[in-house]
């Protein structure tokens, strides 16, 4: 029988605000500034989604991916991606015990709460293929035989974008699996200073405990679903992604996994802003983040040099924010 | 006096019951004391209740009739007297009051009766329902005699009160009846050429159709004796009966007439309550939702004397345009509304929290204001939050703070795209 649905209480989402807090403060023991970063990491979390964390070599990457998994109480693996790597490099592989007389499952790295997949486009296209499964149904099959991953379950994968040589770029349908793209960018004025302290005397990572357990996090998971979501936001959403897909700049739109992507981060970013409610804020500033890299570019678009974060920023200032306009009120979004 | 005598009483009522409201009487000397006080008007406007009670110019006319018209209008007086002085009461009062008079204005028509008090009756009407709005309103703080829609408010009301006044003068003058006897010649004349038109039209159409071939009739021995349809009457219809088809028909028509005068001022004030929100921020009832209210509460009233239980489902009561987010939403399009005057427009693409920065811009000691202004809306517009009476009061204040600023505000470009 289905559960009735009962928006959650402000005192639910306050525990969210404080879990996302602690988080926060934790990580920033390791990552100078980055909270936008840090914020949509903790998004996925919330919204059972994957991050690909996109950047040049050197800003953290896999620093950030480290100290969020040592931040949060669960189990952590890391799948170094190379050329050779194998799909059961992965997954795992059925092997025979000779002491049981019996093919007996030895589980991949993939079988942990928090998989950092570092440099995932070092991977051929048939091990990355190996990841769509687990991914999406977080499941995976061996020999005919499917585990159900443990939960939560979050996949942090890096990858550096400049880099072309011996590299495999990920297929549109893996990247559309990706809730959000984050790009960590260059530290600010003063941040770069703060660093070279901190790591000084030794790595504050290795000082970093856990500050939520992985019950909690299914708790806060579940309290985020319960956010609400106003109609005329949903239509806000759809219109957003439904502008994707006709854009004349745009060869391949978002689908509706991004919706539903960009409607569960909406919920999540308002829970840890400590509200109860969705704000067209919340689905604007995810907007970017959650889009641009779900769709392609036709070709002349990329030859004059524009790229996706420009039509997204387009769409959204052609997109009508549902909000009251002077004289009359807006409750529709064409 | 007939009419000015019923508006007579109606005052009367509501001066006595103001003063009964002051000294708390409990209902049933309430209602005894007030039918001894309507008996003794009618007593001595008439010289005796079976005698010339409310005489009307007609001497022909039914006086029963007056005599309810009389009860109605003092009851309504005392009804009046217990309503909160408030704008949007009066307003929705002013509908009701008004529908009353073209009731009355119609049923002077139809039955001949040539008052001379209804115009009088209604100069006073307007004037005291003019001016007691505009006090009430004064009295709210809120008004337009205090803010920047002086000029506007006064000249409606002028407009308004020279409007009827000229009209009543224009009437009496110029209608008299040999100029109404040259304008029922005209319409006559008009519709005896609208006849032969279509007199000749027909006859046009007729004469294209071939005359019928002539049969031959048999002969008087074929046929039976033929009977005329006055000897023998298809239906026959008592008179009875032919009489209550006419007072249905006569209902019909009147409640036909009622519905119309009805839909036409709730359209009047619609189209009015409008243009008074753009002027300021306020909202007042539609008069189907107020005359309803006003007669299910009488019926209501009625059942419970007879110990009877109310036949329909009780329905909340819901005023339109004043419940609790809609009223946070509609100060929130007012202040677009003066944001875009001053030269501030939210863009299409704008948050309420992205436009917020334009409007800090634009009036930066309002900032307070329009934050919590903001901060209310988006939580009505977006959330299950209902704002409590604090928080529309709250609210109403803001505005009205801002409003107070909005006297000199500082002109800014509006933002580009």
């Amino acid at each position: 029988m289905q559960q009735p649905f009962v928006e959650s209480t402000p005192g639910e989402v306050r525990r969210i605000k404080e879990a996302a807090e602690r988080v926060f403060h934790n990580v920033n023991q390791v990552i100078v500034g980055k909270r936008e970063s840090i914020e949509l990491v903790l998004i996925a979390l919330l919204c059972e989604g994957h991050v690909l964390i996109e950047d040049v070599p050197g800003v953290g990457k896999t620093l950030l991916a480290k100290a969020m998994a040592k931040s949060l109480g669960c189990s952590f693996k890391r799948i170094q991606c190379t050329p050779d790597l194998l799909p059961s490099d992965v997954t795992g592989i059925h092997y025979f015990n000779q002491r049981t007389s019996a093919f007996e499952f030895r589980p991949g790295p993939i079988l942990a709460n928090i998989v950092l997949v570092d440099e995932i486009n070092r991977a051929m296209p048939r091990t990355q293929s190996s990841l769509l499964e687990c991914m999406q149904e977080q499941q995976i099959t061996v020999d005919l035989e499917t585990v159900s991953l443990p939960r939560p379950f979050m996949i942090l994968a890096t990858q550096n974008p400049v880099e072309l040589e011996g590299t495999f770029p990920l297929p549109e349908a893996q990247l559309d699996r990706f809730l959000l793209r984050v790009r960590l960018g260059y530290p600010e004025v003063g941040e770069e200073e703060i660093i070279l302290s901190r790591f000084q005397g030794s790595n504050p990572l290795d000082e970093l405990s856990s500050v939520l357990k992985a019950e909690e996090i299914l708790e806060l998971q579940w309290n985020c679903r319960r956010v609400y979501v106003e109609q005329s936001l949903r239509q806000y959403i759809s219109a957003l992604t439904r502008a994707t897909r006709s854009h004349e700049r745009i060869q391949l739109g978002a689908s509706p996994r991004a919706s539903l992507g960009l409607h569960m981060a909406s919920q999540a970013r308002a829970a840890i802003h400590g509200r109860n409610f969705v704000l067209p804020d919340d689905i604007k500033s995810l907007a970017v983040s959650l889009l641009a890299h779900r769709f392609l570019l036709k070709t002349d678009a990329r030859m004059k040099g524009q790229t996706p974060e420009d039509i997204v920023e387009e769409i959204l200032s052609l997109i009508p924010v549902p909000a009251e306009e002077a004289g009359r009120s807006s409750d529709s979004t064409s | 006096m007939s009419l000015l005598g019923m508006g007579a009483g109606y005052l009367l009522a509501f001066a006595f019951n103001k003063l009964f409201k002051r000294l708390r009487w409990k209902p049933r000397p309430l209602l005894i004391v007030n039918i001894l006080l309507w008996a003794t008007l009618a007593f001595a406007q008439g010289g005796g209740l079976g005698l010339r009670v409310w005489e009307w110019p007609t001497p022909a006319f039914i006086r029963p009739e007056c005599l309810i018209a009389g009860g109605l209008l003092w009851g309504l007086g005392w009804r009046f007297a217990y309503t909160p002085m408030r704008f949007t009461t009066l307003i929705g009062e002013f509908q009701f009051g008004l529908v009353i008079l073209l009731v009355a204005s119609f049923l002077d028509a139809q039955w001949a009766a040539k008052s001379t008090a209804l115009v009088p009756a209604t100069l006073i009407f307007f004037a005291s329902a003019l001016s007691g709005i505009s006090i009430s309103h004064a009295r709210e703080r809120n008004s337009w005699l205090s803010g920047l829609s002086l000029g506007r408010w006064i000249g409606f009301l002028g407009c308004c009160v020279g409007m009827i006044l000229l009209t009543g003068l224009l009437i009496g003058v110029a209608v008299n009846p040999a100029l109404l006897r040259i304008l029922l010649s005209l319409l006559a004349k008009g519709g005896q050429l609208l006849l032969w038109i279509l007199k000749e039209i027909f006859e046009f159409l007729n004469s294209l159709i071939p005359p019928p071939k002539p049969v031959e009739l048999p002969g008087p021995s074929g046929m039976g004796q033929i009977r005329g349809p006055s000897e023998a009457p298809i239906l026959f219809m008592p008179d009875w009966l032919r009489r209550i088809f006419r007072i249905i028909w006569g209902v019909g028509g009147l409640i036909l007439v009622l519905i119309a005068l009805w839909q036409l001022s709730s359209q009047v004030f619609h189209w009015l309550r409008k243009k008074l929100g753009r002027a300021g921020d306020e909202e007042v009832e539609f008069l189907t939702g107020a005359f309803r209210e006003d007669l299910s509460n009488w019926l209501k009233r009625i059942f419970r004397a007879l110990r009877v239980r109310w036949p329909f489902k009780e329905k909340r009561r819901v005023v339109p345009g004043l419940v609790g987010a809609e009223a946070v939403r509609r100060i929130y399009r007012h202040l677009l509304t003066w944001a875009a005057e001053s030269g501030c427009i939210r863009q299409a693409w704008q948050t309420p929290h992205e436009f917020l920065q334009n409007l800090n811009d634009l009036l930066p000691e309002g900032r307070f204001e329009f934050t919590f202004i903001t901060q209310l809306y988006v939580q009505a517009r977006y959330s299950l939050f209902i704002p409590g009476e604090d928080g529309l009061r709250q609210l109403q204040q803001s505005w009205e703070r801002i409003r107070k600023m909005r006297s000199s505000p500082k002109r800014k470009e509006p933002p580009s795209e």
